[in-house]
């Protein structure tokens, strides 16, 4: 999907945006509220033509919403009054001429199995948005525009519907842009980003990165690690050989993961000491030591190749005469370590 | 006599409501979401039927019907009579007096809908076509309904307009509404009474019968 797009949205203020996402690219869209994000989704979708400029997909334009290969879910579930679920999500299939997808298996996971026969207009907000999330996934269209699609869900809820998510784009070879103000599913599920600031689009390739620089005062870096088993009630996940220990996910698979660590909560230590509590320990070599605004020092650290970065304070820094190309042990305690899903 | 005027009367209201719901219901749906400079002239001319006294507009027509207008004179030649003093006549002529009554319940429905619901059907693969038949008709029920109880009652209730252009020809164009004017003049008061009670008591039901459906189904009307 390609779009070169400024559209104005009044007099002045025109959103600017510009870039490709590949086949089945999974992107996260961020920006703070009324930056545009929806304005984007429905210009991406074909339901607002833009005023100027043009989208394409797979190198043809992209028609109007019911032309297109774009499905979109609305940040408020829209509820057909008039359907049950089950005719809801049938109507959704209804064009999908394409793939069979496991609508009832996906039924039962979001708990809506009991409720195939109820009116749509019966429905809570909560239930409504998994129903309109799944009569989109019936349509088996190549891309999933997700607007604060996941808003009204608890958090087991949410795990279950970016699980489908996830499954629906392996099955399909779709490709996703999740708006969400929570991080979750765009943890879960994105590869990339696309950020709306002050009306203009910028494209990051990593998701985590953009995630982690959002937070402020709070610096994240994310792991991408494997699975391995459990040991002493801990998910023993794999960084290169290091071993190290997080909170037993609900759900999890032996494969890769990706966890996420905060700065201010690693500290360093040179030479090897004994533990006696769970404590993650990482070889690490210093990349740089650079000073902050706030008085602290941000440390880069190079764990088995991937960028972890640690806040200490400069008394720590200077006890411990860190400096550029050190040899050090980045620790941490296991409930530091969040978990951010596998794909 | 009575009988053939209450037969032509629920013909004359039935056709009438059918084809001003053909006319109404696109036109009801562009209204409902246009952002045009025409709607508000669009609007203008469908309401004026409620403001203006039967008699002009039944005055205007029955000019356009003459046999002299272009309009009157192409009826006559496609089909061998004339518009004015004739059945088609008065339809048309209901159909313009009734037409607020059916429009603008039609149209406050689909304006209630937004445009969330076509958006929503769109992203879905359905047409404009389809997401307004299997999606936006069946939303718009309760306002099909009364639109099509409210033409039916004005149409029926009709008299001015009716007089103008198709005059009091007894099976053709002699309606309830003319008949009982007809009896008042000829100081026939017992059939009168029947007729006027009659339309009292039915107007009534099929008001309330609406009225007390609609607060079910949660949708102004008028």
């Amino acid at each position: 999907m390609q779009f070169d797009i400024r559209h104005t949205i009044t007099a002045n203020n025109t959103l600017i945006c510009r870039g490709e996402f590949s086949p089945g690219e999974k992107v996260a869209l961020l920006g703070n509220s009324g930056a545009g994000k929806t304005t984007l989704l429905r210009l991406l979708s074909g339901l607002l033509p833009s005023t100027q400029g043009a989208v394409t997909d797979a190198g043809v334009p992209m028609g109007h919403g019911w032309q297109n290969q774009v499905t979109l879910v609305h940040q408020q579930p829209v509820m057909f009054a008039h359907h049950t679920v089950a005719q809801t999500i049938a109507y959704g299939a209804k064009y999908n001429r394409v793939h069979a997808l496991p609508m009832s298996h996906w039924l039962q996971r979001l708990d809506l199995e009991a409720l195939t026969d109820t009116s749509c207009a019966k429905l809570s907000g909560g239930q409504a948005q998994r129903v309109a999330l799944l009569r989109a996934l019936a349509t088996g269209r190549r891309w999933v525009l997700l607007d604060e699609a996941f808003s009204a869900l608890d958090s087991a809820r949410l795990l279950a519907a970016c699980d489908i998510v996830a499954d629906y784009c392996r099955l399909t070879g779709a490709g996703l842009v999740v708006a969400s103000h929570q991080e979750a599913p765009q943890r879960f599920l994105c590869q990339s980003a696309y950020l709306i600031d002050e009306n203009v689009g910028r494209y990051e390739a990593n998701v985590f990165s953009a995630l982690n620089s959002r937070i402020e005062g709070q610096l994240w870096s994310t792991l991408y690690v494997t699975a391995d088993q459990i040991e002493h009630g801990f998910l023993r996940v794999c960084l290169g050989d290091d071993p190290l220990y997080v909170s037993q996910p609900e759900h999890w698979q032996e494969g890769h993961a990706r966890v996420s660590i905060a700065a201010g909560d690693v500290s360093l230590a040179i030479g090897v000491e004994h533990q006696t509590s769970m404590v993650n320990r990482l070889a690490a070599t210093i990349i740089e030591i650079r000073p902050r605004e706030d008085d602290r020092m941000l440390v880069s650290l190079d764990v088995g190749g991937q960028l972890l970065r640690v806040l200490i304070s400069p008394w720590s820094c200077a006890r411990l005469g860190l400096q550029q190309g050190q040899a050090v042990f980045a620790e941490f305690k296991v409930g530091a370590v969040q978990w951010h899903g596998q794909l | 006599m009575i009988t053939s005027a209450l037969f032509l009367t629920l013909k004359l209201a039935l056709t009438t409501t059918l084809f001003l719901l053909i006319i109404c219901l696109p036109l009801a749906s562009w209204l409902a979401n246009t952002r045009s400079w025409l709607k508000p002239w669009v609007e203008s001319v469908v309401a004026l039927p409620l403001v203006l006294p039967p008699t002009v507009l039944g005055f205007y027509l029955l000019l356009l019907m003459s046999p002299q207008h272009p309009v009157g004179a192409w009826w006559q030649s496609t089909f061998g009579q004339t518009l004015a003093f004739s059945f088609w006549g008065l339809v048309i002529g209901s159909m313009a007096y009734s037409l607020p009554f059916v429009l603008q319940p039609l149209q406050r429905t689909f304006e209630g809908q937004g445009r969330q619901i076509s958006e929503a059907a769109y992203t879905l693969g359905a047409s404009p076509w389809r997401a307004f038949w299997d999606i936006r008709l069946p939303l718009a029920l309760p306002g099909l309904v009364a639109a099509t109880v409210l033409g039916f009652a004005h149409t029926v209730g009709e008299f001015g307009v009716v007089l103008m252009i198709g005059g009091n020809i007894p099976g053709q164009t002699q309606v309830l509404s003319i008949l009982l004017f007809d009896q008042v003049e000829s100081l026939n008061y017992t059939l009168a009474h029947q007729i006027a009670g009659g339309l009292v008591v039915t107007s009534l039901l099929t008001l309330f019968s609406l009225y007390r459906w609609n607060s079910h189904a949660a949708v102004r009307v008028g």
